[in-house]
């Protein structure tokens, strides 16, 4: 065989990843329109990686549509409509997803000398679970869609942290921070990739032994913890080599561009931390997945009995032809749904002991809980700490968003220019004026809800009832609809006594764009 | 089977079952020592299969960190009612026969055969189905059925079969793209929506917050993969299918 053809397939493989992107690009339902489709669907699996990163709210259909309206006019001049800006992140998903199917690519392996069919997904959706029982579906991009996005990096797969790695090293000593950042993020998304990656290859060997070899399982754990042991060796060099890169700073008047820098840094330390907790997990699945083993053995030789069933030829195909009656059907679906037990109700429980709740029964008999007098003092305390606190809230409102009466947008030091000169010392050391701020940055405001929002004693904050009050006596700004902070490069020097913050950009998304966008 | 347990192990064994046949699932994050118990202790292990399993006409299925109760095909202890399901599956004022169940149970296997076709074994499998593609499944099995079924025989057949659910699905409106999909159960759509709502109750199915596409859940893949690919089990419910000549 010539030498030329080693690693054949994987070349191939590679090739095929972007096949969905030609088909998609084949279509012909937006010829009329266009659309570079081969590029919008690159820019979905791209946005579908960006909200993988740290920090950033996780990627739905929502985010998708909001992102193709903006493309869509900033390339094309275009306004869809809502209903048609839907239709067409359908259309691209499902070519993209294949209709849930896997896309496979039938090709001859000339190394080998046989045909091969190479199988993948590129993109994946999971459901958060948020509610007991409710789940929001989340995309991630699937092993197979970032070794497209990759590639395009030129990284090897099995490389990816280590490389990662090597880039974050040279940043933080060549002091480019922002860089650095960047470098970090991917490295978050690498990591939970081999996070993923390690339990997929348990629930496949679990779910389908006889796809995976014994030997090959165990080689896989085993050189995942050497690889994993390495990586977590060099993240602690890192996280030493910012500490180094720290100190430079202390002790010094900091010019314009090192407050930036150090801002920065502050940033990479962050995120760092975030990926090091996240890679320090990978040596408790890399455990569990070596007691796996000797189930997965089991496994494999109780799997040789098992058979595949084929639902649609084998059950739906015989009950048409056998034309089954109710109780089959009943039968065979019986073992799949919950045993669904008959509750009885005895009458003698009337007569059982009644629950009471602790917090009645147990406050008299409780010496270590405060006598009556002692419980109203810290309540009234605590109701004038939380009427002090929303009274500071409802004026930094007041003094925050007034600028949106004027523009849409401002940015943070124009907004400290606004300030009362008598009061900016006082309000700018103010934690209420901050814990205002960091909310809104978290969390943005909705400006456009919350007419019946209801004042609670037992809210410890209440914040949105205040901000009910604060349009209700600034009608005028309900049109702002989003209120949101972004942070900007510069940073700012507050003063002495407080230290430096971001010059944080103040964002309305006025209601007509807002309601263009959801 | 054994002539005597130890009380422990007994009560390990009743513990299972019990924590089983409320939650229907019991995983390492539930019951840590319940689920090594099984894993590890024959003697509960051997109550369980040798006893409760043959009482309680029940089988345990074991995947890697869950265990999942299931009933067997015949069991008559546990499971719905068909009245509970006519309540469940039924709409309006519309009288509540079996003809709803049939065609609800018609709907779930649909599913589970887009899930499970040729080579769904495999580990790169369907990742989701969309409701349309459902009930265009649905749609063209029945009419399948319809061409080569005589009317005089379906007529002949006292029970509930494919016929009956054939006129419950004519029957259904079609869905109406300016509808919710989950408030129109009298539509084909609709109606196949609300039995993955059922599905998803019962944690077997997932449905998108935009009600379009529907998707397994992994206990569903475990069962599936656990109960219906076992030999003698499989070859149980291919003979309960194809009994209509021996009756």
């Amino acid at each position: 065989m010539p030498s030329e053809l080693i690693g054949f397939r994987e070349r191939l493989n590679a090739f095929a990843l972007t096949r969905p992107l030609h088909e998609l690009a084949n279509s012909t339902k937006y010829n009329s329109k266009g659309y570079d489709m081969f590029s919008l669907g690159l820019s979905v699996l791209v946005t579908i990686l960006e909200n993988m990163v740290i920090g950033k709210q996780f990627c739905n259909y929502n985010t998708l549509f909001g992102f193709m309206d903006q493309c869509l006019y900033k390339n094309y001049k275009e306004n869809l409509d809502e209903k048609e800006i839907q239709e067409l992140v359908y259309f691209i998903m499902d070519r993209l997803r294949n209709d849930g199917r896997p896309f496979d690519y039938k090709y001859m392996d000339l190394e080998l000398g046989e045909e091969v069919v190479f199988k993948f997904h590129l993109i994946q959706s999971d459901y958060v679970e948020i509610k007991a029982k409710e789940g929001e579906q989340r995309f991630k991009l699937t092993e197979s869609g970032l070794d497209l996005l990759f590639r395009t990096k030129e990284m090897f797969r099995e490389l990816r942290i280590t490389i990662s790695q090597i880039y974050l090293r040279e940043q933080i000593k060549a002091g480019v921070f922002d860089n650095a950042l960047n470098t970090v993020n991917e490295l978050y998304v690498q990591v939970l990739e081999v996070k993923n990656e390690l339990r997929q290859l348990k629930s496949k060997a679990s779910r389908n032994p006889s796809t995976i070899a014994f030997e090959n399982y165990q080689k896989v754990a085993e050189k995942t913890y050497q690889q994993i042991a390495r990586e977590q060796e060099v993240f602690k060099q890192i996280q030493a080599l910012i500490l180094e890169a720290r100190d430079k700073y202390q002790f010094k008047k900091l010019t314009e561009k090192e407050k930036h820098s150090l801002n920065n840094l502050g940033k990479v330390e962050a995120n760092l931390m975030i990926v090091v907790n996240n890679h320090n997990d990978l040596f408790t699945q890399r455990l569990d997945l070596g007691t796996s083993l000797e189930e997965i053995l089991i496994e494999s030789i109780s799997s040789a009995l098992r058979e595949k069933l084929n639902f649609e030829r084998e059950i739906i195909d015989t009950i048409i032809s056998e034309n089954a009656d109710i109780d089959r059907l009943r039968q065979v679906l019986h073992p799949l749904l919950s045993p669904n037990i008959k509750q009885s109700f005895n009458i003698m429980k009337a007569l059982t002991p009644q629950y009471i709740p602790k917090s009645q029964s147990e406050k008299a008999v409780n010496s270590l809980i405060p006598s009556p007098d002692e419980y109203a003092e810290k309540l009234a305390l605590d109701q004038l700490k939380k009427q002090t606190k929303e009274k500071k809230w409802f004026y930094y409102m007041n003094l925050v968003f007034n600028p949106f009466k004027e523009q849409k947008e401002f940015d943070l030091k124009y907004l400290l220019s606004t300030f009362p000169t008598k009061d900016y010392d006082k309000i700018v050391s103010d934690p209420y004026f901050y814990s205002l701020m960091i909310t809104l940055h978290q969390k943005g405001f909705d400006f456009t809800y919350a007419d019946e929002v209801v004042y609670s004693d037992t809210e410890s904050d209440n914040l949105a009832y205040i901000l009910c009050k604060f349009l209700d006596s600034n009608p005028e700004l309900k049109t702002c609809g989003q209120v949101k902070l972004y942070p900007q490069a510069e940073v700012l020097d507050l003063g002495e006594h407080i230290g430096v913050m971001t010059n944080f950009r103040f964002e309305a998304e006025r209601v007509a764009d807002y309601e263009r966008t959801v | 089977m054994r002539e005597q347990y130890n009380v422990k192990s007994i009560d390990q064994a009743l513990s299972i079952f019990l924590n089983l046949i409320v939650n229907n699932t019991l995983s390492m994050k539930d019951n840590a020592e319940l689920v090594e118990c099984y894993r590890m202790d024959s003697d509960v292990r051997d109550i369980i299969s040798d006893i409760i399993e043959p009482r309680a006409n029940i089988t345990i299925l074991n995947s890697q960190d869950t265990l999942y109760l299931s009933p067997n095909t015949d069991n008559r202890y546990f499971g719905y009612t068909n009245e509970q399901l006519r309540d469940k599956f039924a709409f309006g004022n519309m009288k509540k026969t079996n003809e709803v169940i049939y065609t609800s149970y018609f709907v779930i296997l649909s599913l589970l055969a887009l899930f499970y076709s040729e080579d769904s074994l495999e580990d790169v499998g369907r990742s989701y189905t969309t409701f349309p593609e459902i009930e265009t499944f649905i749609s063209t099995k029945l009419a399948m059925f319809e061409s080569m079924e005589s009317l005089d025989e379906v007529e002949a057949e006292c029970k509930f079969n494919l016929s009956s659910c054939i006129s419950f699905w004519n029957d259904l409106e079609i869905f109406n793209e300016r509808q919710e999909i989950s408030n129109s159960p009298k539509t084909k759509l609709g109606f196949v929506y609300k039995v993955c709502k059922f599905l998803k109750d019962e944690g077997l199915a997932r449905i998108d917050d935009n009600d379009r596409e529907v998707t397994l859940t992994e206990k569903t893949f475990n069962m599936v993969n656990r109960y219906y690919t076992d030999k003698m089990r499989r070859d149980r419910i291919m003979s309960i299918l194809c009994k209509k000549g021996e009756e």
